[in-house]
This record gives structure tokens, C-alpha cells and sequence, in this order.
């Protein structure tokens, strides 16, 4: 079925919920849905005997804060992407649909397709999206005592969260005097401590008109949201209950 | 034991020589260095000739730590309390860049050198090493044991507690 009859199908039984569509041949079909009807189009799609989409190969999340053709009137800056596999019919589907405001959120799929629980799950710690309508939302890489979500673009780069009292770093022997062997006197140069910019993001020419001002009220209220105060992240997690040497 | 100070001191070379050949090692192996990992271990460049080839998969009844592979701030609890169970005397060498330095991961993830969480005797550089570096690396160590004060006094000390 192409896409013209997969759309009719979908507008029959769920008015409204096809906003956009676009076909990329051979057989990558993209739909962007309007995130209310998300678990019934997705019923639909794979239970209907002339779709049957019942392969669920990814689900992946975007982050649009930083991306030149975001609106930011719309406030919906996480895309999420649902790639589907019909067996039956060899087609495949990408499924879009928009998430965002202060607390983003989206109808859960796991019950759908099982093989979404993991990536709903990585999602959640990753992007900070909510998946309603399912248990379960622990983190699936990080651990527990992680704050925010690290793939979001306003996000720190560098911000590491240690969860052991780190040691201090050994300090790098700048002397050339250090290189012993001719081999080492060779091929080794000596090394300068270089000061690394945590907050480097992308060159500005590279972002849309008033991208980096929206990317720093976006960090502003990032951190307001999740208790984040002053430049840096907060420093290691203590009283986990292990490592106190006596 | 005043007038056999000489002894200890002679000691020291023997329980050296005792110690560096027969390391029993706890591979932590988290990544790709794995694969050199295995073909240093097995036949092909064999480090059984240098007295390291029992790992052990217990860290009470391991000598030397091999950290192969990247090590990220979830794990770095573990790592710690792999090393805290160790007993003493014990070692630990970090096994390639990602090891050593964190490598090209520089994220919200990974540790940046598993030097940062527990402290490291010697540095096995290359993304992975070469066998013939490992084989180096753990030579390093052991001229690294030889050259250790103290052993035999420990050991003698021991003994002379055991007898009181």
C-alpha cells in the first residue's frame, strides 16, 4: 500500500490525526502525527490487516532546541521518531511526533510494541520526556543519582556527575627532561594543561537567527527546573553507603 | 632480630622476585581492548612467560588490577570496590588510552582516566595496545616490584606476630 491509501486509512478512523506526510521512495514512508493520537494510530497501524506494521525497529528522540527551523512560539522542541517495519507488505513507516513544554510528555507505545520499553526508558533519562500510561520510567544507563538529562542541548558538555570522591588528577609532567629514551625524545613532545571551554556549543554561524539567546534562557530555565544553581553541576553524590575507607 | 638485619634485607630480593613472578590477575574488561586482552592471555604472545597467566576472577585472590577498557562514572563504584577488596600488596594497570586518560571520550559519562578513582601503577597507552606494549607494561610493573623495599619485613613481621 502506498502512502496515499496507508493516509486514508488513518483519516478514516482517526480524524485529524495525520498532520503531515511525505513519501520517501522506495518504501520509507514519514507521517508527522499530532501527539494526542499517538496510541490509537499506532493500534491502528499495526493491527489493521493492510498495514500491519508489527515490527517497532527504533524509537529515537530529537532535540530541536538548537536546530535553525525551530519555532520556538510552539514550545515543542523533542521530536520523536518511531520506525516501523511491516513484514507482511515490506514497508517501512518513520512515525513523527512532537513533544515539549514544561513537562514534555507522550502516550507510552510499550504496550504496543514491547521492543519500545527500553528506548522509552532511555528517552526519559536522556531527553526528559515522560512516556504516560506506563510503569516503570527508571533510568536504563544512568544511575539513580543523576541529575537532568544529558543529551538535551542545553545541557552542560561536559557535565560529569561523579558518584566516588574522585582523586585528584595526576599532573602533567611538562619537562622535556622527562623523555628518557631516544624513542621517547622522538616521538614525544611535551604536553601543556589546556584550559577546556565546558560551555563550547556549536559556531554561531551554524545556528539560526537568535538561536544561542534562546539556547541560554532554555539552559536558564533548565536549571531552575531541576534545583541546578551557578555554572557547574552538582559535585559528587556522597553517602551512597560505600567506598569510606576507615 | 637486630644482629639479622642482613637477612630481611636479602629477603626483600626473594619475596621480589616471588611476588612479580606469579601475578595473578583480575581483567576488568569493559571494551574493545578486550580482543588484545585475549590475544595477549593466550598463545599467540603468551604471558605466561612472565608468570601473569591465572586470572582470577575474585579480586581477594588477585595480585595486579587490569582495567581494560573505558571506564564511565557508573561503573567507577564498581572499579572501587573491586580494588578495595584486593589484598595487599596489590597492583593495578590501566590497559590502553580510554583506561589511562578517558581516551576521546570527553562527556558527561566517562571518567577521565580510571586514575581519577583508584590509583594506577602503570600506563598502557594505544587505542588498543599492541600485545608487545602489554607484555612492556607488565614488565614496567614487575621492575616496579623489584625495586620495592619492605617486603620481606612485612612478611617476617608476620610471622614473628603469629609466634607471640
Amino acid at each position: 500500500m502506498d502512502l496515499a491509501g496507508l493516509r486514508l486509512i488513518l483519516e478514516e478512523k482517526h480524524q485529524g490525526a495525520v498532520e503531515d506526510a511525505a513519501a520517501s521512495p522506495p518504501d520509507n514512508d514519514e507521517l508527522l502525527l499530532n501527539a494526542a493520537f499517538l496510541r490509537p494510530v499506532c493500534d491502528t497501524l499495526k493491527h489493521h490487516p493492510r498495514l500491519s506494521f508489527r515490527l517497532m525497529a527504533d524509537l529515537c528522540c530529537v532535540d530541536l532546541l538548537a536546530w535553525p527551523g525551530f519555532d520556538p512560539a510552539t514550545d515543542k522542541r523533542f521530536m520523536l521518531v518511531y520506525h516501523l517495519y511491516s513484514v507482511a507488505h515490506n514497508r517501512r513507516l518513520r512515525l513523527k511526533t512532537l513533544a515539549g513544554g514544561d513537562d514534555p510528555a507522550v502516550d507510552s507505545v510499550a504496550a504496543v510494541w514491547r521492543a519500545a520499553d527500553w528506548p522509552e526508558r532511555e528517552i526519559h533519562e536522556m531527553f526528559g520526556v515522560r512516556f504516560n500510561g506506563r510503569g516503570d520510567l527508571k533510568p536504563l544507563f544512568l544511575y539513580e543519582e543523576f541529575q537532568g538529562h544529558p543529551l538535551c542541548k542545553d545541557y552542560p558538555l561536559k557535565g560529569q556527575q561523579p558518584v566516588v570522591d574522585l582523586r585528584a588528577p595526576l599532573p602533567l609532567r611538562e619537562d622535556p627532561a622527562h623523555f628518557q629514551t631516544a624513542f621517547e625524545k622522538a616521538y614525544f613532545r611535551p604536553v601543556g594543561l589546556t584550559q577546556i571551554d565546558n560551555t563550547a556549543r556549536l559556531p554561531e554561524s551554524m545556528l539560526a537567527e537568535g538561536a544561542l539567546a534562546r539556547l541560554s534562557q532554555a539552559a536558564k530555565a533548565y536549571k531552575k527546573r531541576h534545583g541546578i544553581d551557578g555554572q557547574g553541576l552538582p559535585g559528587p553524590v556522597r553517602g551512597g553507603g560505600d567506598h569510606e575507607r576507615p | 632480630m637486630g644482629e639479622m638485619n642482613f637477612v630481611p634485607s636479602r629477603l626483600d630480593a626473594l619475596v621480589n622476585w616471588a611476588r612479580r613472578s606469579s601475578l595473578f590477575q583480575y581483567p576488568l574488561v569493559t571494551a574493545c581492548c578486550g580482543m588484545e586482552y585475549m590475544s595477549v592471555s593466550c598463545a599467540h604472545f603468551d604471558v605466561a612467560r612472565f608468570g601473569a597467566e591465572v586470572p582470577r576472577f575474585s579480586p581477594r585472590q588477585a595480585d595486579v588490577l587490569m582495567i581494560v577498557g573505558t571506564i564511565n562514572h557508573k561503573q567507577s563504584r564498581i572499579v572501587r570496590m573491586v580494588y578495595d577488596q584486593m589484598l595487599e600488596p596489590k597492583w593495578v594497570i590501566a590497559f590502553g588510552t580510554c583506561a589511562s586518560t578517558g581516551g576521546m571520550y570527553d562527556n558527561y559519562a566517562s571518567l577521565p582516566g580510571v586514575d581519577h578513582a583508584i590509583p594506577v601503577d602503570v600506563y598502557i597507552a594505544g587505542c588498543p595496545p599492541r600485545p608487545e606494549a602489554v607484555l612492556e607494561g607488565l614488565m614496567a610493573l614487575q621492575r616496579r616490584i623489584d625495586a620495592m623495599t619492605g617486603s620481606a619485613t612485612a612478611v617476617v613481621g608476620e610471622y614473628r606476630d603469629r609466634e607471640e
